[in-house]
């Protein structure tokens, strides 16, 4: 990892305690120093287009605040005593206990501390999370793949056609929960079951992990950790198919009724209703296309788990023209030319030109170079559009200056939005 | 490992818990502490529950990067700059009002890994710094410590003295790792003291000129109004340092004089400022409503030697606003109010609120020092009573929380920390946030009016609290506030 200017992610810290975040009546402990919970979800909550969310999210997140003599003598005696008093204050079903640096610097034994309360019969687990073992989709990784390994029983059957649905980072991706909750609807809507929807899990549903016949990873990189270990441990086999967004959500749920062998018909129906909505509104646009949105050239920047979709809508729906498409959220190298693979096939004669950059100086100087017509970006985006003179979308992580409850753009209902959005930030600019 | 190897740096300020005997955690009522304060028995005591609570690193980050043209490069693992999607609002909206264009902040991290933690970070520091001077030319570089970068033992300030023939800015460390003290304004002094390093001994003097500081909450409309009543005392503010640059900066010591709108920041700067620069400087509280705009005056006219100009100008500005100050109260009699901000904001806000005819029922402070508290809370008791309940904590949302349920108040007047929470109990909020005006006389009678505002419509408020679940246990509310402050950890 190099220096990063303008960050458009947390710690790993930060990613456990989003996802913990999403969780029914989960309470973080964090034990780390004292600002770590409140730097953390403040930036999240403010980046993520205003959401508080958590059970005990924000300044309700139980912390030990380690201080220097933490640093000095260790600080396990008063994770100890935090776990022991957020057992008293906080009424949860879960307790995940997260630390930050000066824990994973100085060796407090996490593991043996909480050990003492699971084996009084306490629902308390833990992940090692300090920042510097990566950004927030690490942090995620870490998290997710550390509750399950301690809470996820073998399953004595498996339920049919039941997914659970991993690698959606919650505020991270701003528009997570209506993304997921589109998803969600459109598998319902075809027949397929979600037990783990990544919104509002609550303790039982995680236990129960292993009885769904799939995971579906709803992005090339994130979500990988937990469904290698559901897959490696209880079976449980995974696809992965980055989040969709208009017609392209045909083939993710092609994709998915053909692991359970749905039937063709209701499948094709559904997807033919589905699109018929999209086209409905898409046909009103039509009127002012060639106005609005004709030859538009599009610069994304965003995280490999949204771009893609994006990227697909943008030029295989909305016949835009791909100008440049920029990564920042510095995924494994072992995992780029897979999400490289996602940018391929697109309609026409075009080809993504697609950059891997966290690095907000370089990202402003790789848009000069390629100036697109319109960019969808982050909040952070807005002082080089204003400096290019085009019109900016804000979707990604920092969102500042927009509101972000249940909106989504993935799907088919989330391409109209999408559409809608676009189209009004092109006009207001 | 002992603990002088974690205080390798050379240029550390001292904690305010060891320099001020400052205490982050008290739940008393006001003539409790005070009797406790003057009987020297206010003691530090840790809590055996606590929250997500605010570390020495904030501070430093936030306020350097809305010094205009400075680069901040915290050297740390990028959670750290968590803030900074905050500070970007803060300083959007700075910005325009001082008609200043809309930037980023200028921030970089050196995003330390788990490679960097076991090598040293030495390396990636010193590609920052020369990139941030390489990408924006600026007059000076701030360098912000962590948890990580003080635990691995990476000494920025050997480091910054290598790097600095390299560039043109002048290199700024500040000694801030999170964990050396559990009270923010510990990253106050940091942030402030490492300033003078760039502060010129002065060629001139500006007999006429005030330094004010200004924390990063008091917004453009509240500097007017001080320059206001400064210009009729003949006098012309210099505000410092944030939203201006660093000329700015370097030229503060050819002030006649420095006060501040938060001497709860301002207090280490001050002495080493004066100690450096025979600059005189005076702690008033924040000049919020009457009486302590008055106190605030009056100690700059007695430092200055204007005491007969400020006479005048308070009796001037009473008989305007006063029968402003009538016709708000008789409206707002009666109500009853919660305060929550820092403790120097708070008592100054409770003293608009007593002239306003408001019951303070709780008055939240993040932390406690005889320093910036007591000369105060003694003055609000006797105007008051002192029955009101004092709580002093590092944020703590779960002694707020009961103390919203046990006094069931009015009104939250309170910003962005206890907002959110007042409004999910059902509080609605009289908010001051970066942007509302409430400084000064005319910054009275607007936030009077503002109230009475909040009071008006407290649907949003009534309903939320109906459908919200609280996460704590029903007996926690049985309790007392205090029941988790006091040592028992081994």
């Amino acid at each position: 990892m190099s220096f990063v200017e303008s960050p458009r992610s947390t710690c790993a810290l930060g990613g456990a305690l989003t996802y913990i975040n999403s969780l029914s009546r989960t309470a973080p402990i964090i034990h780390a120093g004292p600002g770590c919970g409140s730097v953390l979800t403040f930036g999240q909550n403010f980046g993520g287009g205003y959401q508080h969310i958590g059970y005990a999210g924000g300044f309700a997140a139980p912390s030990s605040n380690t201080l220097e003599r933490h640093v000095v003598f260790g600080g396990e005696d008063r994770l100890r005593e935090q776990i022991g008093t957020t057992l008293e204050v906080i009424d949860a079903d879960l307790y995940f206990v997260v630390t930050g640096c000066t824990a994973g610097l100085i060796g407090d034994d996490v593991r043996a501390v909480v050990g003492e309360f699971a084996e009084k019969g306490e629902n308390v687990v833990f992940a090692e999370t300090p920042g510097f073992k990566g950004n927030t989709y690490a942090g995620y990784e870490i998290a997710t793949r550390a509750l399950f390994s301690q809470v996820v029983r073998p399953a004595a059957k498996k339920r049919r056609a039941t997914v659970n649905l991993l690698g959606i980072v919650p505020a991270q991706d701003p528009f997570w929960q209506g993304n997921l909750s589109e998803i969600h609807r459109l598998l319902d809507k075809i027949g397929v079951k979600v037990n783990l929807s990544g919104d509002g899990d609550a303790l039982a549903g995680v236990r129960r992990a292993a009885e769904a016949a799939l995971n579906i990873v709803l992005s090339p990189t994130t979500g990988l950790a937990a469904a290698r270990y559901l897959w490696e441990e209880h079976g449980v086999p995974y696809i992965q198919l980055p989040l969709p967004v208009g017609t392209e959500t045909g083939k993710f749920l092609r994709n998915v009724a053909e692991v359970f062998r749905l039937e063709e018909g209701k499948v094709e129906s559904v997807i033919a209703q589905e699109e018929e909505f999209l086209w409905k509104h898409l046909i009103k646009l039509s009127e002012a296309y060639a106005y609005i949105l004709v030859n538009r050239e599009f610069g994304i920047v965003s995280d490999s788990n949204c771009a893609i979709g994006l990227t697909r809508f943008l030029t295989n729906d909305l016949g835009l023209i791909p100008r440049i498409v920029i990564l920042t959220d510095d995924p494994p190298e072992a995992r780029r030319e897979a999400i490289l693979a996602g940018f391929s096939g697109l309609e026409g004669d075009n080809a993504a030109t697609v950059v891997f950059e966290p690095d907000g100086f370089n990202v402003a100087r790789l848009l000069e170079e390629n100036r697109p017509d319109i960019l969808l970006g982050s909040t952070v985006d807005r002082e080089i559009a204003k400096k290019l003179l085009i019109p900016i979308l804000p979707v990604s992580f920092p969102l500042t200056d927009r509101v972000a409850l249940s909106n989504g753009y993935a799907g088919y209902r989330g391409a109209v939005n999408l559409a809608e959005d676009l189209g009004s930030a092109i006009l207001s600019t | 490992m002992s603990s002088e190897q974690h205080n390798i740096a050379r240029n550390t300020v001292p904690t305010r818990e060891n320099r001020l005997n400052t205490i982050t955690a008290y739940v008393g009522s006001g003539n409790e502490i005070e009797g406790k304060a003057r009987g020297g028995c206010l003691l530090q005591q840790d809590r055996r529950f606590s929250q997500s609570a605010a570390c020495a690193e904030m501070m430093p980050l936030c306020n350097s990067a809305l010094i205009d043209g400075n680069v901040v490069i915290a050297h740390s693992p990028v959670g750290c700059s968590g803030m900074l999607a905050v500070i970007n609002i803060i300083g959007k909206a700075g910005r325009l009002m001082r008609g200043m264009p809309a930037q980023n902040a200028r921030a970089i991290s050196t995003n330390l890994s788990e490679h960097d933690v076991v090598y040293g970070g030495a390396e990636e520091l010193e590609k920052a710094i020369l990139e941030a001077d390489a990408r924006y030319s600026p007059p000076a570089i701030t360098i912000i410590t962590s948890c990580a970068s003080g635990i691995i033992g990476d000494d920025v300030d050997s480091i910054v003295k290598g790097v600095q023939p390299r560039v043109k800015a002048t290199l700024i460390p500040m000694q801030c790792e999170g964990f050396r003290s559990g009270v923010v304004s510990t990253g106050y002094d940091a942030f402030l003291s490492a300033l003078l390093k760039v502060i010129d001994p002065p060629k001139l003097k500006r007999k006429d000129t005030l330094l004010l500081i200004n924390p990063l909450s008091i917004s453009r409309p509240n500097e007017v109004e001080i320059e206001r009543l400064l210009a009729v005392l003949g006098l012309k503010a210099q505000w410092f340092p944030l939203f201006t640059d660093f000329a700015n900066v370097r030229n503060a010591a050819e002030t006649a004089g420095v006060a501040s709108l938060c001497s709860l920041m301002s207090n280490y700067f001050f002495k080493q400022f004066k100690e450096k620069f025979d600059v005189p400087f005076v702690e008033p509280p924040m000049p919020v409503g009457l009486e302590f705009t008055d106190w605030w005056l009056r100690d700059v006219g007695k430092m200055l030697g204007i005491e007969d100009r400020v006479e005048k100008l308070i009796e001037s500005e009473h008989a305007r606003v006063g029968p402003q100050i009538e016709e708000l109260k008789a409206q707002l009699q009666g109500k009853r109010a919660y305060i929550g901000f820092n403790l120097e904001k708070s008592l100054s806000l409770q003293s608009l609120l007593i002239e306003l005819g408001i019951e303070t029922v709780v008055s939240t402070g993040f932390e406690y020092s005889d320093a910036y508290g007591l000369d105060r809370i003694e003055n609000l008791n006797a105007r008051c009573g002192g029955n009101y309940t004092l709580h002093i904590g590092n944020f703590q949302h779960f002694e707020w929380a009961h103390l919203f349920n046990r006094e069931k108040p009015d009104m939250l007047v309170g910003g962005l920390e206890l907002g959110g929470a007042a409004l999910r109990q059902g509080v609605p909020v009289a908010p001051v946030l970066p942007g509302t005006f409430y400084l000064g006389y005319d910054g009275a009678v607007n936030y009077g009016k503002e109230i009475i505002k909040s009071l008006r419509n407290t649907a949003f408020s009534r309903k939320l609290a109906e459908r919200v679940k609280l996460p704590y246990r029903k007996s926690w509310f049985k309790q007392k506030t205090h029941k988790y402050i006091g040592r028992s950890e081994k």
